[in-house]
């Protein structure tokens, strides 16, 4: 996948997304960006799933 | 920030029990790895010798730090305060340390018979070597799943002992992998098999992150205090997700480019600095992580994110003397610039 000019991996997407996505719930944690936060940590497990899957693939 | 004498007691023996689990399991990935492959035994055998000095190290202070808190901090006292009100959390604490006497007995025994053959019979040590790595393994994840003890099993327990547990992964693990990393200074040699490793050591370090989130939906409704505290908290495990995702496929992808010949090799020089300051970045988040976790501050988000700031470029100053000390005269330096 080609972000802003990088080659990413799907892990790395995930794990940027769960990164930034925590950053940007903080400020409204307390409401809206409560759902956020949630959405944060189920990208950070797909990111670990295809993190695991990538570093099988290439040992 | 009030020091409190039992609980800097108790982080210690956090690290130095999170940092002895996770010489005890990766200890133990090694030996399994060199036996399939047999080209490389020599290489292997020094790394495992490397890790079983960690273990000895860090499994020696452990014990010492547990005996002292467990005689003279968190002896038992239920019977004795009968009546009296206790902190609940204390009353956990202290029948955690109950609980795991029997192991930590169990621990100390197979310890002198791991430091006897490391020393004395390391051709017998290196055939038993995978067998004490797992066993000492399983006894350290059971000591350090309850360290907190409620008595019974319901999500609060659960929650201690995903929130220990997964220390072993994630902050031990990135210790390891610093201590590693700098093992290679001087040991040209090892460079191919410990760089191809480190992938596997950032598995575990993103289960180990995973446990901890898991862990937290287990108490989530309760423990969902907005404080300086949390977003402090929570804007350093995000830091530590973003650093993770640089560390993981770059930086490992640098460290394999390196050892390739220099004219075929993908990775500009400006990448070290980035490398060295991803690094700081990672081990000081970690420490921080488990500092704020021990502690109660009364200060605000931005005191607290400026002495993070602080000690990440102290983290980094460290880091370049150490380079520049085994650097000077070395192969390495060669290999790294």
């Amino acid at each position: 996948m080609k972000i802003l000019g990088f080659r990413l991996k799907i892990y790395e997407v995930s794990f940027l997304l769960s990164g930034l996505a925590i950053l940007i719930s903080l400020p409204w944690i307390g409401g809206s960006g409560y759902n956020l936060w949630i959405f944060a940590k189920i990208a950070y497990f797909i990111g670990v799933v295809f993190f695991i899957s990538d570093v099988m693939r290439v040992k | 920030m009030e020091f409190n004498l039992p609980d800097f007691i108790r982080l210690l023996i956090q690290l130095c029990l999170a940092v002895a689990g996770a010489s005890a399991f990766w200890g133990y990935v090694l030996t399994q790895k060199a036996k399939r492959n047999p080209d490389h035994q020599g290489e292997y055998k020094s790394i495992v010798e490397i890790v079983a000095k960690i273990f000895a190290f860090s499994s020696a202070l452990f014990l010492l730090f547990w005996g002292f808190a467990s005689f003279f901090i968190f002896q038992a006292i239920s019977f004795a305060h009968e009546g009296i009100k206790l902190d609940p959390t204390n009353e956990y604490i202290r029948a955690g340390f109950s609980v795991n006497l029997f192991f930590v007995a169990i621990l100390s025994i197979i310890f002198l018979f791991f430091i006897n053959y490391f020393i004395f019979h390391k051709t017998k040590f290196h055939k038993l070597a995978p067998k004490f790595f797992f066993v000492q393994f399983l006894l350290i994840a059971i000591i350090i799943s309850i360290q907190v003890w409620k008595g019974f099993f319901d999500k609060e327990q659960f929650f201690f002992i995903l929130h220990n547990f997964h220390s072993i992964f994630t902050l031990a693990s990135v210790v390891l992998i610093d201590i590693l990393y700098m093992v290679t200074f001087k040991r040209n040699a090892l460079k191919p098999i410990i760089y191809n490793f480190f992938p596997w050591i950032s598995v575990g370090i993103w289960i180990g992150l995973g446990l901890d989130f898991a862990s937290v939906f287990l108490i989530l409704p309760e423990a969902f205090i907005l404080s300086p505290q949390f977003f402090f908290s929570q804007t350093i495990v995000a830091i530590i997700i973003l650093n993770g995702t640089l560390l993981s496929n770059r930086v490992n992808n640098y460290l394999l480019d390196s050892l390739k010949p220099v004219e075929v090799r993908q990775f500009k020089v400006s990448f070290k600095k980035i490398f060295h300051w991803s690094g700081s970045i990672s081990i000081v988040s970690w420490l921080t992580i488990y500092f704020v976790d021990f502690f109660e501050f009364n200060v605000s988000f931005l005191v607290l994110f400026s002495a993070y700031l602080t000690f990440i470029f102290l983290a980094r100053v460290v880091h370049e003397i150490i380079n520049r000390k085994f650097l000077e005269n070395s192969f390495t330096k060669e290999i790294l610039n």
